[in-house]
């Protein structure tokens, strides 16, 4: 019998073990809901079920912790369970030490009979409902897991599956055993395959090695790959071997000599040749076309991303440096290589001035990448990037880069403009204080004066100091009120001097040593006949000069009004300028109608038949010109087909034209397996059978067919009779309706 | 027994009688006698509703119900309450019921054949509802090589699921259509099959969801093309000779080029043909070719004899294309100019651009060239071959007898070949050529009659022999018919027969084995729908036409015909439940 402590014991632990099986079978039961849901692999499915079960197990316990045995409940259900123990189970767990003579004397009673009693079937097992639980779980998994692998589509893309074809092709009858090792070129570092079948897929450049073992004694065997080139393999201890560098994909067909010396010929085997891609360059540093400054950053970085399929083995960079004006051209290559490579990614810092260049040189960068194909490497180039470098010298010349105001990229308004401006000013005169509003309008007057001096360009008045009687001078007074910079115009309109550039004060010493001289020059004038007079300089004729200068005279009046701070007198001159100015834009537009060459018309039947002729034969020719039709063989093919399938008996010569269309299959099958082996065998089959019985399969025919009309370009139009069927009453009809014209 | 309740007396007595009349009629099983029309009778064809009938019949008391076929019974789960017999066709009808005047057709009608026997019948109809599917497709598309073929029907359908209409060949789906729901929808599909032969097409109509609701096969022969013999006459040699020799002759067809080279002097080129001599042109040179392609000048050159000889030959179908350089020559005269050159035509700008359309090119694949000075008019008989983009007509023919004149302003198509569109240069040369040619006058011409041949129906046919009479072998595969024909009563090269398929698929006929004529026969399951619209519109069309005629002499017959018995059943338990009820209160 079992001690009363070992009961309690074996209590706790069936215990623990039925609450292992539950939470083993709650965790079985959502991973393969898990499953369901997301396809996993086997090992993913264990080790979740596993952690599953973990987890679970946790949890139970910290649920059911109070839930344990101790002697006290088991005493308690001894009580209930067991008449015999006369309620005196506690007593089988007391030590007797600490009891009294008459409990001792009990003790001793009920002990004597739980030794002939088995108290441990008494005591609950959790375990039969656990198992049941779990049996139940492992089913409703199992169920789960089976219903997942019947729907579930396998899906297909990577290499492995692509060349399993859905359809496979038997070997060979005396076939026992075929093994292909495909080793890849070294340099993808890609594993050596082994493969059970001879339809192959490879990288380009591989070694196949074939071992074929046949069950019966044959005396030859070779391989002929592409209906051209053969492999004979070496009986070597009842196995046939021999090994090819595959450069090319197409098919190729085992060929088995017996002892007997008949020839026996395996069906088309797909040869599927994935290529080695050229590298593939971007560069994304710098941009295509870009300009530097090469007085603030003389380092270019150059960053590039690189991608080839088994890595690159050679990269360069190839800067071409371009220096030199007009047709003072030169060019230079220097060929450069990374400093960094991070992954794909390749960088290097380019600096400009090791180069030498200069500002308004160029640069000219590009970059090329070979990979580590053998024989020959796969080279590419990328698209060239554009580097100028900015010429500063220039750009100081450039007039618009001094001006600070960034927002008017025009140096001068335009008369429109200025009509706008005014007007503006006068919507916004009520919320304007008076010397805003002055000051405003007075710069309005001002890009006026601009404008006008600008169109008295045109009519050569660009040395005329001041027109309509105001100085420049009065003009810069004006504008700079008193201790401000200078209005940013005025750089246009004079010439302005900084204060320490010294001929300022000369010419004004100058102007300080002659004053007499303009008047000297006035009063010449009118006695003298003047040439070349500023007026005269120009190519327009009177009537564009006489308008230009009326816009003038009304620029000159709406100009005096803005400066007398009264824009609204000064639009009425400033829109009958604009009107003027638009005119005489559209005056300036000349149209010219265009003179060519008209021949005088020809005469042949008068020029061309006046000569002497008496020497000159007419001509007669006769050939024959009808192009072979390059299809021929395939429309032959195809004509038998129809011919088979609508129940015709097959000539020998059909028969023929059968054959060589599978020879024009197989020049297709040569570049596209994939595409027409299929077809190639199923005409290989159709000869047969027509061979034995005379009867082609049609769905077989039907598959050939299919691709035989693929290999056809399409039909262009072509001359025809039509044919016609006319009874004689239609007849009659057509000649009377012909006579009635 | 007495009961207590006198008052009772009267109304136990009442349900006594009741009881024992009823429980009398339940055993004797009374009958009444009625008046029944045996001129009428009720015919139930294919796809005919055995509940509307059923309706129908027991509301007419119409006595006598018949099906058509035997299709008919083997179709439908034939319910105990109709009791009809099945007739193979209407001329058993005929034969076996004389009396019948009247029919009230259910189902989707009868076929022509049916409907001949049928002479004398008043027809009501109850016709079904238009069915889903293709009403309309051809039932064999017969095309040269090289020549695009273009399939054209019509599509029904009364749901409103979005469906679409794939045309595919045996390679897969080359185009498709999305269907208009609930209603009718065209359909035209195009392709150019590349190769000489027999072809099936598919329509096939597909749910978005992917369920296929109809499907249905066109067959499709392509017969090699015949090539053409053409004279060509020019005052010059020609750039535009040269490319339609260059690209027509190494196709086959045969040239005899005639250029004036100088005063006196001609160059003579044969190409595919044998030499003859073309210094005089009689009657016979002419007939010898197909069409002739020549230039006013060439045409003026012709002395009066030569010019009556092409007058004839064209007049017995020699096609003749005329290319007009400027407005002068049109109104260029010489004897019988108005048969060659009665133009409607008036002078425009010197060489102006047009884009040729009309020849089965699409307009963005033409560039434009250069057009003679010249517009043409097209009068009410003129035909437009083919017109510039303001449909102002740039090549036109007319008939003469047999044959055609063509006249064109367009000379400068050769620039198509220059410019590497050799497609539209072709597809412009022998869109016009075709058209103007002699047309190949065939000895023998089969033409089917019954629009959707099908196996186990009677497919009418006619011939056309020139000369004998023809006797046609039908072949489907191995198998070898032979069909005698009769004589059209008004035209003798008429003859007519009647076939019976017994195997679906490609059939040949012919007289003589000699270029056979291709046609298909469907399947009973294959062009359901167009079969129920043919039936249900011969049907209307012959209902109508017999709606004259008088219902004759009425033959009316008394009939017994059983009382229903679970009145008198009901009637019992009534009684009997208040006998026994009464006695309770």
């Amino acid at each position: 019998m079992t001690t009363p402590a070992a009961l309690t014991h074996r209590c706790n632990q069936r215990l623990w073990a039925s609450l292992a099986l539950r939470s083993a079978a709650i965790a079985l039961v959502l991973t393969a809901l898990a499953g369901w849901l997301t396809p996993i692999s086997m090992l993913t499915f264990v080790g979740v079920a596993l952690l599953g079960t973990t987890i679970s197990l946790g949890v139970i316990a910290l649920l059911e912790k109070g839930k344990a045995a101790t002697d006290a409940l088991i005493a308690q259900h001894l009580n209930r369970a067991v008449p015999e123990l006369e309620e005196s189970a506690e007593l089988l767990f007391a030590p007797p030490a600490n009891l009294t003579l008459l409990e001792r004397l009990q003790q001793k009673r009920i002990t004597a009979k739980a030794a002939s009693l088995t108290l441990e079937a008494v005591l609950p097992n959790p375990m039969t409902s656990a198992i049941y639980f779990f049996a139940l779980s492992a089913v409703a998994a199992c169920l789960l897991v089976a219903t997942q692998l019947l729907f579930s589509k396998k899906p297909n893309g990577d290499l492995q599956a692509a060349s399993n074809p859905s359809v496979a092709v038997p070997l060979p009858p005396n076939v026992e055993s075929v093994s292909v090792t495909l080793a890849p070129p070294r340099y993808t570092a890609k594993p050596v395959q082994t493969v059970s079948r001879l339809d192959l897929s490879f990288l380009e450049h591989s070694r196949a090695s074939f071992e074929i073992r046949f069950s019966t004694r044959v005396a030859a065997a070779w391989l002929v790959f592409n209906g051209d080139d053969t492999l004979r393999l070496k009986n070597e201890k009842g196995k046939f071997i021999g090994s090819k560098i595959l450069d090319a994909g197409g098919f190729y067909v085992l060929h088995v000599e017996d002892e007997q010396g008949r020839t026996q010929t395996s069906d088309y085997h797909k040869l599927e040749m994935l290529r080695d891609n050229a590298p593939t360059i971007v560069i994304s540093e710098p941009d295509q076309r870009s300009e530097i400054d090469i007085l603030k950053t003389a380092l270019l970085p150059l960053t590039a991303t690189i991608h080839d399929d088994y890595g690159i083995a050679k990269t360069k960079v190839v800067a071409v440096i371009t220096q030199g004006k007009g047709e003072n051209v030169k060019f230079r290559e220097q060929i450069l290589s990374f400093e960094s490579i991070a992954g794909e990614r390749y960088s290097r810092q380019l600096d400009l001035k090791a180069f030498g260049l200069a500002p308004g040189d160029e640069l000219y960068l590009h970059v090329e990448a070979g990979d580590a194909r053998e024989p020959k490497p796969n080279w590419t180039r990328s698209e060239t990037h554009i580097v100028s470098i900015k010429d500063t010298a220039a750009s100081e010349v450039d007039f618009s880069m001094s001006l600070p105001i960034a927002a008017q990229p025009d140096y001068f308004r335009s008369q429109r403009q200025i009509i706008i401006d005014t007007q503006k000013l006068l919507r916004e005169k009520k919320t304007l204080s008076e010397k805003e509003f002055n000051a405003r309008s007075e710069n309005i007057g001002i890009d006026q004066k601009v404008l006008r001096l600008r169109y008295g360009k045109f009519l050569g008045e660009e040395f005329e100091s001041a027109i309509g009687g105001v100085d420049a001078d009065e003009i810069m007074k004006a504008a700079t009120p008193k201790d401000s910079v200078v209005h940013p115009l005025m750089k246009f309109i004079k010439h302005v001097h900084d204060a320490n550039c010294g001929h300022d004060v000369k010419s004004a010493e100058m102007a300080d040593k002659n004053p007499n001289e303009e008047s000297v020059e006035k009063l010449m004038s009118r006695f003298t006949h003047a040439h070349d007079t500023e007026e005269g300089a120009t190519f327009y004729s009177d009537g564009v000069k006489a308008q230009l200068k009326a816009a003038l005279a009304e620029m000159w009046e709406a100009e005096l009004y803005l400066r007398m701070h009264k824009p609204a007198d000064a639009i009425p001159f400033e829109l009958n300028a604009l009107k003027l100015l638009k005119d005489l834009q559209q005056k300036s537009r000349v149209y010219v109608q265009r003179v060519g060459f008209e021949p005088p018309p020809l005469k042949p039947d008068e020029k061309r038949l006046s000569g002497k002729l008496d020497k000159i034969q007419s001509s007669i020719n006769a050939t024959s010109v009808v192009e072979q039709d390059n299809f021929q063989t395939v429309r032959l093919t195809l004509a038998a087909i129809q011919k088979a399938t609508s129940g015709g008996t097959l000539t020998g010569a059909d028969i023929q034209a059968l054959e060589r269309g599978g020879q024009a299959l197989g020049d297709a099958a040569r570049n596209e397996p994939t595409r027409y082996l299929a077809a190639m065998r199923d005409l290989r089959l159709c000869l047969n059978a027509l061979a034995e019985s005379g009867i082609a399969p049609a769905l077989r025919l039907a598959s050939v067919e299919r691709a035989l009309l693929t290999l056809l370009p399409p039909a262009e139009p072509r001359l025809e009779q039509t044919p016609l069927s006319m009874s004689s009453v239609a007849k009659a009809y057509f000649n009377s309706f012909g006579n009635a014209k | 027994m007495r009961r207590p309740n006198r008052r009772q007396l009267p109304f136990r007595l009442a349900a006594t009688c009741l009881a024992a009349l009823s429980l009398f009629a339940l055993l004797v099983r009374p009958s009444k006698t009625i008046d029944v029309n045996f001129a009428d009778a009720v015919l139930l064809t294919d796809g005919a509703s055995l509940e509307q009938a059923t309706a129908f019949i027991d509301s007419a008391k119409i006595p006598r119900v018949f099906a058509l076929n035997l299709a008919f019974k083997s179709s439908n789960n034939r319910p105990s309450s109709l009791n009809f017999t099945s007739i193979p066709d209407a001329a058993f009808l005929r034969r076996r019921f004389p009396d019948v005047r009247t029919l009230h057709v259910f189902g989707n009608g009868l076929a022509a054949h049916d409907l001949a026997d049928l002479n004398g019948v008043k027809l009501h109809l109850h016709l079904n509802e238009l069915p889903d599917g293709v009403h309309y497709a051809p039932a064999l598309e017969t095309s040269p090589f090289g020549k695009p073929i273009f399939i054209r029907g019509l599509y029904h359908q009364s749901g409103g699921k979005s469906t679409r209409l794939y045309f595919s060949d045996a390679s897969g789906a080359l185009d498709s259509l999305l269907l208009v729901p609930n209603g009718n929808t065209p359909f035209e599909f195009s392709t150019t099959p590349k190769a000489v032969g027999r072809f099936l097409y598919t329509l096939s109509a597909r749910t978005t969801a992917g369920d296929t609701t109809a499907i249905e096969t066109v067959p499709t022969v392509i017969v090699p093309a015949d090539t053409l013999s053409l004279l060509v006459l020019e005052r010059a040699p020609t750039f535009e000779t040269k490319h339609l020799k260059n690209w027509a002759a190494t196709t086959g067809n045969r040239f005899a080029i005639r250029s004036v080279v100088s005063k006196g002097k001609t160059a003579t080129e044969f190409l595919n043909i044998e030499k003859r001599s073309l210094a005089r042109l009689p009657v016979e040179v002419f007939n010898a070719f197909d069409a002739a392609l020549l230039d006013v000048a060439s045409l003026a050159a012709l002395s009066n004899l030569e010019r009556d000889a092409l007058k004839r030959a064209v007049e017995a179908g020699l096609g003749i294309f005329i290319m007009l350089d400027d407005a002068t020559e049109a109104r260029r005269t010489f004897s019988d100019s108005n048969f060659f050159l009665d133009l409607n035509a008036r002078q425009s700008e010197p060489e102006r651009p047009v884009k040729p359309m009309g020849f089965g090119v699409s307009p963005s694949a033409v560039s434009p060239i250069a057009a003679a000075g010249l517009e043409l008019k097209a009068d009410d008989d003129a035909i437009i071959l083919v017109s510039d983009e303001r449909r102002n007509p740039l090549v036109v023919s007319h008939y003469r007898g047999l044959g055609r004149v063509a006249v064109g302003v367009l000379h400068d198509t050769y620039r198509w070949v220059l410019e590497g569109k050799t497609n539209v240069h072709a597809a412009y040369w022998s869109h016009i050529l075709n058209a103007v040619a002699r047309r190949k006058l065939n000895e023998e011409d089969w033409r089917m009659i019954t629009e959707t041949p099908t196996v186990d129906m009677p497919i009418a046919l006619n011939a056309r022999a020139m000369s004998s009479v023809p006797v046609g072998i039908v072949r489907s595969g191995a198998a070898a018919d032979t069909i005698f024909l009769a004589q059209d009563a008004l035209e003798p090269t008429l003859w007519h027969g009647v076939f019976w398929a017994r195997e679906t698929g490609w059939h040949s006929i012919s007289s003589n084995d000699q270029r056979p004529t291709w046609f298909y026969v469907f399947g009973k399951h294959e062009r359901r729908a167009q079969r129920a619209i043919e039936m249900r519109m011969l049907t209307k069309q012959f209902a109508e036409m017999q709606s004259t005629l008088v219902a004759g002499d009425a033959r009316q017959i008394k009939r017994e015909e059983p009382m229903p018995l679970w009145w008198f059943f009901a009637g019992f338990v009534v009684a009997a439940g208040y006998l026994w009820a009464e006695r309770k209160f």
